[in-house]
């Protein structure tokens, strides 16, 4: 069974907050998750994703849609996928923990580089402003942490 | 008052959801992707990441692609001395990616560190672990970068060994080793062999923190590059190999099997996953040895070149690098220096060593270490089409000096880094930092 643009039929994907998107079934099927349901006959509609909001639901399936485009070219996805991925750290993690759950390795893969991206080269005090995350070790632990590999603190 | 803190905590994380709170899986895609020193800097960010870190480290799933995490950094002979003072040595290595030098310092309780920077010869580099011959003829393993440390089986123990003398002279307590080279009919025959030719090469078949440690194996090319031996580690000895060569030019160890390089260009494999105890030899390739004209401009060499051969695996092939080694017109600073290399693919089918023009996205490092290949796509501070190399000219050397990246491209030969020594004792090393 070919999923050809021409014949895709449309999918209705419902979001945690209750909102409907309709995608068309050649772009939802980027997502593993998905795909699989199509495949057994169980995709219901629409089908509930209870672990993705609405917001970040449309961010996956606008990266699906230019990824199921055949005619984008190489260079042109890189560009894209450059742009794509600028966002803060809020819409990051959503989209890594979505990308997670719905199992689409390029995304996946695409905003975790991002992320590592974002830390290298970095100390741990400016990777905790980027990101917004509380020091919770107490000083103790930040003592020996830094005592068992002083040099990469340098 | 601390449950006020608790609540407006988790108050703000339920509304605003940070990156502290992403699962393992995820977070393991985010870190692999990160270099050493940027690994220890996320470690030290919150708790949550750190443990999904240690955790990590600690887990035998990280095993199989341990080995080659990170870029290989080069071990530089280690510093003397701190603030223009003589102090304890501090190792020393130079990132290839950051193209900086990073100085470990030890904590003040490891007292290891100077006889191992002193009076140890390091003698092999593999899967983030040295191999050290200490001049009481101990051999051990040791990670410089988790401080972990290894007995092997002692030198006296290796096979044909029929003595060792000790001695002493200005560089502290020396040793020479008598080995038997005799075949049936010379049996009283032996050869006495200085420490510093006495292991040409040690390897190792994984990372031993992650095997139950029986199953790392070492294997050493020693006794003038004449033998092989192996032990696993917890042996107390080691087992020799019968090699049917009389010169082996290099070793590697991949998926269990070794492959042994001999002085004529054929290849020996042993196999170690049979159930038996003793290995078995499972192959014997024979290609004919490539006789390529080597265009070697005489300029350089005064006309005359020596060369040395090194085995790599590499996206599934066997490759032969062949080192030319040209005479310097400085021999007080630099006796020798390396030419080019070319590089040979074993076509088994032919069973011929096919020369290849170029290695695609692979880079080789090769030296004193176990021979690498990585694809730059992974690795991309390395340039592709290049080899990485280090002064293993064991026989001639007193300073290690030939060093550089040669690239097959244009074949030119550039330096690695400007260390502001132009000899460099200890040679240096590459190594894989491996913080496990």
């Amino acid at each position: 069974m070919s999923l050809s643009p021409s014949t895709s039929k449309m999918l209705s994907l419902k979001s945690s907050d209750g909102k409907v998107l309709e995608v068309e079934e050649h772009v939802a099927v980027l997502c593993e998750t998905i795909k699989s349901l199509v495949e057994d006959g169980c995709a219901d509609s629409p089908i509930p994703l209870a672990n993705v909001d609405g917001a970040t639901l449309g961010n996956v399936m606008e990266w699906c849609k230019k990824h199921a485009d055949q005619k984008a070219s190489a260079d042109d996805l890189e560009d894209w996928d450059a742009e794509f991925v600028e966002r803060d750290q809020g819409e990051l993690y959503h989209l890594i923990m979505a990308a997670n759950y719905l199992n689409i390795k390029g995304l996946l893969d695409l905003i975790c580089q991002k992320v590592a991206d974002m830390i290298k080269g970095k100390h741990p005090e400016k990777i905790r402003e980027i990101f917004n995350i509380e020091n919770d070790f107490t000083p103790e632990q930040q003592e020996q942490i830094r005592k068992d590999n002083s040099w990469a603190f340098e | 008052m601390a449950d006020h803190k608790y609540r407006r905590c988790t108050e703000r994380r339920r509304h605003s959801p940070d990156l502290s709170q992403l699962h393992s899986d995820p977070l393991e895609l985010i870190f692999k992707r990160l270099s050493l020193v940027d690994f220890h800097r996320f470690k030290a960010v919150c708790s949550s990441w750190n443990s999904i870190a240690q955790a990590y480290v600690s887990s035998s799933s990280s095993s199989s692609s341990a080995g080659s995490l990170h870029t290989p950094w080069l071990m530089l002979p280690p510093k003397q001395e701190k603030d223009g003072k003589p102090s304890a040595p501090i190792r020393r290595f130079f990132n290839l990616e950051e193209t900086r030098v990073y100085e470990l310092k030890d904590n003040d309780d490891d007292s290891m560190t100077e006889k191992e920077l002193g009076a140890s010869r390091c003698v092999g580099s593999s899967h983030g672990w040295l191999v050290y011959l200490d001049e009481s003829t101990d051999l051990y393993l040791l990670n410089p970068f988790s401080k972990a440390r290894i007995q092997l089986p002692a030198l006296e123990n290796l096979p044909s060994i029929v003595g060792v003398h000790r001695f002493v002279n200005g560089n502290g307590t020396r040793f020479a080793v008598d080995c038997s080279t005799g075949n049936d009919f010379e049996s009283n025959w032996y050869s006495s062999i200085s420490e510093f030719n006495i292991i040409a090469k040690a390897i190792l078949s994984s990372n031993p923190f992650h095997c139950n440690s029986s199953n790392c194996r070492v294997v050493v090319l020693w006794c003038d590059k004449s033998k092989l031996a192996f032990c696993e580690c917890g042996d107390r000895t080691w087992t020799d190999l019968d090699g049917k060569h009389q010169f082996y030019w290099d070793i590697i160890h991949h998926n269990d099997r070794l492959y042994a390089l001999s002085g004529n260009g054929s290849v020996e494999v042993w196999d170690f996953h049979q159930s038996s105890s003793f290995p078995t030899r499972t192959m014997h390739a024979k290609p004919s040895y490539p006789l390529t004209p080597v265009k070697v401009r005489p300029s350089l060499s005064k006309g005359f070149f020596s060369s040395r051969c090194y085995l790599v695996e590499s996206s599934g092939h066997l490759l032969l690098a062949v080192r030319f080694i040209g005479e310097s017109n400085h021999p007080l600073i630099c006796p020798y220096r390396t030419l080019q290399f070319h590089v040979f693919k074993l076509d088994f089918d032919l069973n011929k060593w096919v020369e290849v023009e170029s290695l695609g996205d692979r880079c080789l490092f090769l030296g004193g270490n176990h021979s690498m290949s990585l694809s730059v796509g992974e690795f991309s501070s390395c340039k592709a089409d290049s080899i990485y190399f280090t002064d293993d000219y064991w026989e001639r050397m007193n300073a290690g000096h030939d060093i550089g990246v040669f690239n097959l491209g244009d074949k030119r030969i550039k330096p690695i880094c400007q260390s502001g020594l132009e000899k460099m004792e200890p040679p240096p090393f590459w190594v894989v930092p491996n913080p496990w």
